[in-house]
C-alpha cells in the first residue's frame, strides 16, 4: 500500500493493500494522473466524531485512495485541495527497499513510457523513443515536448540538452527528413 | 499596358476592384460590359468611354461631364428612349475598331470631381432598366483582368491584391530570385504557394519524372493522360504555373556537390530533398555564401494504426546561421530499420510549405516577425508549435 504526504509530513491520502509492489506502482500512477481532476473526487459523510472523508476514484470508478476523518466539511475541503495539489509528486519513498525512487509515466512518439527520473536528456530520450536501438542517435532529430512542468512547460530540444519531466508529459522525436 | 496606369489612378482603381472591366486605351477610360435595354426590350452590352487629360503621367480630373458610348440607344424598360442623358449621335471610330455611337450628357450640380463618380452616375442610369428586367444584368461583372508581359508576371491582374490595398507590401518580394531544389509534394506546395507572390524569378531543381505517387502529395489535380506521359516534374509544373505567371525556370537535374554553384546567385533558397547528403551540403553551402534559405523537412510514422510525427523547418539567414547542426540531417539512413518510413500525406507536405514560405515572407518583412526564430517545428499528436532558435 502507499500513501500521499503533504509538505507538513501529515498523511492525506490512503491506498488499499496491494498483492505486489507493480501493483502499489501502478496505483501511484493513477494518482498522479486522477488527482489532477477534480472530478474524479468525491466527498462522503460517515459517522461519528469525525464523519467527514472523502475519496479519489479513477476513471472507471474505481477507489484508489481514502482521505482521513475530518470534523467538519471545511476541513475536508482542504484536504481535497491538498490531495490535488500534492498527488502529481514524482517523489517516492520506498520504505521496503529504503530508498527514494522517482515513478511517472510519460508519453513518447505516442507511447506510454515509464520514467524514473526528474529529468531528461536529449540523449536519453533518443534511446527512449528508440528502443535502445543506438543505431539512431547520430541522426539529427526534431524533438518537442509539451504539458511540461512549469520551468519547462513546452519547447524544443537539441543535442545536449535537458529538461524537467512532469507526469503525461508528451515527448516527439522525428527523423524529419521527408519532402 | 494600362493596369498600371489605373493602380496609380485612386478612381480609376476603385472601379475596378469593384469588379468593373476598366482599361485605357485609344485615348479614352473605357468601361465595357455595360448592360442595357434596347428600343426591343432586349439586353443588350455596350461600352463607356470617356476621354482624359494627361499631365505628366498623371491622369487629371475629367475635363467635362460628356460620356461617349458604343452601342445601341439605351432604353427604359419599357422600350422608350432615356432622353435624359441625350447629347448626339455620332459616327466616331476609334484605332481598336470601337465604334463611338452616341454621347451622353447628364450634369450634376458642380461637374463630376473623379471619374469613379462620372462613370457610376451614368451607369446608374442606363443599367437600372436592365437590371430590372434581369437582375443577372450587372455592369461589375468581375471579368478576369488581361495584363501585358511588360506590366506584370502575371498573365492576369492580382486583384486579390489590388482589392486588398497591399500593394505596397507586395514591393518587398518583387525582383527577388527564388530557387526550389526538389519538387516533391513540400516543393511542389512551395511553387503553388510563392507563384503568387510577385517575385521576379522561380527556378525549379528536380531531375525526376513525375510519378503516380507524387500526383497524391502535390497541389492540384494531375490528369491520368499526364502521368502516362512521364514528364519531367519541372517541366510539368513549369507548363501548369505558366497559366498563372511568367518568370518559372525549369532545371531538370539534380543539384549536387559538382553543380552546387548553380545556387550562388539566388536572393532566397528552398532546400526539399530528401537526400540528407547533399541537403546538409547544400546548407553549408548557402551559409558560406550568406545565402538566406529555408530547409524542410517531415516525420511521419504509425502507431497503433495511427499516424502521427513531426514537421520541421530549419532558415538561416546572415543575422542567425549557428544553428544549423542541431537541425539540418546530414546522413542517409543506410539500414532500413522499423522506425525509417517514407509516409507523406498531402496536408502535411502542404503544412510544412506553408511554414516555409512564411519563413521567407517574414525574412522580407512582409509579414511581422517579433521572435525572429529561425527553427519552426510542429508535432502531429499535441497540436505543439515551437518556435526557436531567435536571432541574438
Amino acid at each position: 500500500m502507499f500513501v500521499l504526504k503533504a509538505g507538513n509530513n501529515e498523511t492525506i491520502l490512503t491506498s488499499e493493500r496491494y498483492e505486489n509492489r507493480s501493483g502499489a506502482i501502478n496505483g501511484i500512477k493513477s494518482v498522479q494522473e486522477n488527482s489532477q481532476i477534480l472530478s474524479r473526487f468525491e466527498n462522503r459523510t460517515g459517522e461519528g466524531e469525525q464523519p467527514h472523508y472523502f475519496v479519489l476514484k479513477a476513471k472507471n470508478g474505481k477507489i484508489i485512495g481514502v482521505s482521513e476523518n475530518y470534523p467538519n466539511t471545511q476541513n475536508r475541503d482542504v484536504g481535497v485541495n491538498s490531495v490535488h495539489e500534492n498527488g502529481c509528486t514524482t517523489r517516492i519513498k520506498d520504505k521496503i527497499k529504503g530508498e527514494e525512487i522517482t515513478c511517472l509515466e510519460i508519453i513518447v512518439n505516442g507511447r506510454e513510457e515509464e520514467w524514473d527520473k526528474n529529468t531528461m536528456s536529449f540523449e536519453e530520450l533518443i534511446t527512449l523513443a528508440f528502443n535502445n536501438s543506438g543505431q539512431n542517435t547520430i541522426r539529427c532529430h526534431t524533438v518537442t515536448y509539451s504539458d511540461g512542468p512549469k520551468s519547462n512547460p513546452q519547447g524544443s530540444m537539441v543535442v545536449g540538452g535537458m529538461v524537467n519531466v512532469k507526469p503525461k508529459m508528451i515527448f516527439n522525436v522525428t527523423a524529419t527528413d521527408k519532402s | 499596358m494600362s493596369q498600371l496606369q489605373i493602380n496609380r489612378k485612386e478612381d480609376l482603381k476603385q472601379l475596378r476592384d469593384e469588379g468593373y472591366d476598366v482599361t485605357i486605351f485609344d485615348g479614352h477610360i473605357v468601361v465595357r460590359q455595360i448592360p442595357f435595354v434596347n428600343s426591343n426590350r432586349e439586353i443588350k452590352y455596350g461600352i463607356l468611354l470617356s476621354e482624359y487629360n494627361i499631365s505628366g503621367e498623371e491622369i487629371q480630373k475629367p475635363k467635362n461631364h460628356v460620356m461617349r458610348f458604343s452601342g445601341e440607344y439605351p432604353c427604359h424598360a419599357d422600350g422608350s428612349e432615356i432622353a435624359g442623358i441625350k447629347h448626339s449621335a455620332l459616327n466616331n471610330k476609334l484605332p481598336s475598331g470601337i465604334k463611338i455611337n452616341f454621347s451622353f450628357s447628364n450634369k450634376p450640380q458642380g461637374g463630376f470631381n473623379n471619374f469613379y463618380d462620372k462613370f457610376i452616375s451614368y451607369i446608374r442610369i442606363i443599367c437600372a432598366p436592365a437590371f430590372s428586367l434581369d437582375n443577372s444584368a450587372i455592369p461589375n461583372s468581375f471579368n478576369p483582368i488581361e495584363v501585358s508581359e511588360t506590366e506584370s508576371i502575371f498573365k492576369y491582374l492580382d486583384s486579390n491584391s489590388s482589392r486588398a490595398g497591399i500593394e505596397s507590401i507586395n514591393r518587398k518580394l518583387e525582383n527577388q530570385k527564388i530557387a526550389i531544389v526538389g519538387l516533391g509534394g513540400t516543393g511542389a506546395y512551395i511553387l503553388d504557394l510563392i507563384s503568387k507572390s510577385n517575385v521576379k524569378e522561380i527556378h525549379l531543381y528536380d531531375g525526376d519524372v513525375l510519378l503516380n505517387h507524387n500526383a497524391f502529395r502535390s497541389p492540384g489535380a494531375i490528369s491520368l493522360e499526364t502521368l502516362k506521359q512521364k514528364p519531367n516534374k519541372v517541366d510539368y509544373y513549369l507548363e501548369l504555373y505558366s497559366n498563372l505567371r511568367t518568370g518559372i525556370h525549369a532545371h531538370s537535374q539534380f543539384i549536387s556537390n559538382q553543380n552546387m554553384q548553380l545556387l550562388s546567385d539566388f536572393d532566397y533558397v528552398f532546400l526539399c530533398l530528401d537526400d540528407n547528403e547533399i541537403r546538409y551540403s547544400c546548407a553549408v553551402f548557402l551559409r558560406s555564401n550568406n545565402i538566406p534559405f529555408s530547409d524542410v523537412g517531415l516525420g511521419v510514422y504509425s502507431y497503433r494504426n495511427e499516424l502521427l510525427g513531426s514537421i520541421r523547418v530549419t532558415s538561416s539567414s546572415p543575422s542567425k546561421m549557428d544553428h544549423l547542426e542541431n537541425h539540418i540531417p546530414k546522413t542517409n539512413e543506410k539500414d532500413e530499420n522499423e522506425y525509417s518510413t517514407n509516409i507523406q500525406i498531402a496536408e502535411l507536405n502542404c503544412l510544412n510549405a506553408t511554414f516555409a514560405v512564411l519563413q521567407w515572407k517574414k525574412f522580407c518583412g512582409f509579414y511581422q516577425d517579433l521572435k525572429r526564430g529561425h527553427s519552426i517545428s510542429y508535432s502531429i499528436n499535441d497540436s505543439n508549435l515551437i518556435n526557436g532558435d531567435y536571432e541574438t
